[in-house]
């Protein structure tokens, strides 16, 4: 195992660190794969070493609606963190990466030996309650434009590069629209030059564009996943990519 | 397995449906297409794409009235138009 890429471990005690490395389990996150499902067993948390991941509900028994979004700053699956037996959303890869696999019992073991790490795992749930509460009220205030900028700044800080593989039909259940209200936002975006969209791939081109395209959502979340997650700061980035 | 086979089969034999959006000024195409088991279906689905988009074209400053879909078939040939406004066909009052 190379050095560790997630964000959560980097910031945790060596000691920590040596558990998570002896203990769990190297997987690959392939592209739209699920690592669990919601009311599943909770047995495992993924700290994701690179990647995405998506925290999807159920909405009327079949379409789902994306409520959290976990990169290498953090781990999927908070109701094992929460000691719960089962979880409480569907969790779906959304770019391709790596995770390390622990088991809940030796997770809760970790937790309880270092009050240090005990910390850190808190905070990172206190910032995931704070993305889904923005989500929400997002959703309820903001237009398709604005969401979608927020939601694709929010991809673009997660992953390495300039460079997203979503398919308009994908984003759109994120989102929790149809695909034509996708097609014509990404057309807006793209029409003030902060992405360019071809059929399955959305790259950026301006961030301070596109942050200007999104609600104040994006800046809020960014702000206060900054202070409370270790090593996590997308403010720095300041791409411009033409 | 057998179900989903046959729920394969009959899926892969679907027309495949572009919607693309008349905004008036231009054609923003559909480059994904939507597997539809009739024009019918691609019909219903561009006036509930409508219904969707109404309020979001409007809280972005744009006149929804002027939009429509038009639907072309896999093979390029246009099958319909359905303007914006025929989301409200139907209602109750």
């Amino acid at each position: 195992m190379s050095e560790l890429q997630n964000a959560l471990l980097r910031a945790s005690p060596d000691e920590i660190q040596a558990v998570v490395l002896a203990r769990a389990t190297a997987i690959d996150l392939p592209l739209g794969g699920r690592l669990f499902e919601q009311d599943g067993l909770a047995k495992h948390v993924w700290f994701i070493e690179s990647g995405m991941v998506s925290a999807v509900g159920l909405v009327d028994g079949e379409e789902h609606v994306e409520i959290g979004l976990m990169g290498r700053e953090g781990l999927a699956g908070l109701s094992t963190v929460l000691g719960s037996d089962r979880m409480a959303t569907a969790g779906i890869i959304q770019q391709p990466g790596r995770a390390l696999r622990l088991g809940s019992e030796d997770l809760q073991q970790a937790i309880s030996s270092s009050e240090e790490f005990r910390k850190i795992i808190q905070r990172y749930t206190e910032s995931m309650i704070i993305q889904i509460s923005q989500t929400a009220a997002c959703n309820a205030r903001h237009d398709i434009e604005q969401r979608l900028a927020r939601w694709l700044l929010l991809s673009f800080d997660r992953v390495d590069g300039n460079e997203l593989a979503f398919t308009h039909d994908f984003l759109s259940w994120m989102l929790g629209v149809r695909r034509a209200g996708v097609t014509t936002a990404l057309h807006v975006l793209e029409g003030e030059h902060a992405i360019r969209a071809s059929r399955k791939k959305i790259a950026l081109r301006d961030r301070q564009a596109l942050e200007r395209l999104s609600c104040t959502c994006y800046r809020d979340a960014v702000e206060r996943a900054e202070a409370i997650i270790p090593g996590f700061q997308p403010s720095r980035r300041r791409e411009r990519v033409i | 397995m057998t179900a989903r086979l046959l729920f394969l089969r009959r899926r892969l034999s679907m027309p495949r449906f572009f919607l693309h959006v008349d905004n008036g000024k231009e054609v923003i195409l559909d480059e994904e297409g939507s597997v539809k088991p009739d024009y019918a279906a691609a019909r219903r689905e561009a006036i509930d794409s409508a219904i969707d988009m109404w309020g979001d074209l409007m809280r972005s400053g744009r006149d929804p009235r002027g939009y429509s879909f038009r639907i072309h078939d896999a093979g390029g040939k246009l099958q319909g138009t359905v303007s914006f406004m025929e989301a409200f066909d139907g209602l109750k009052s």
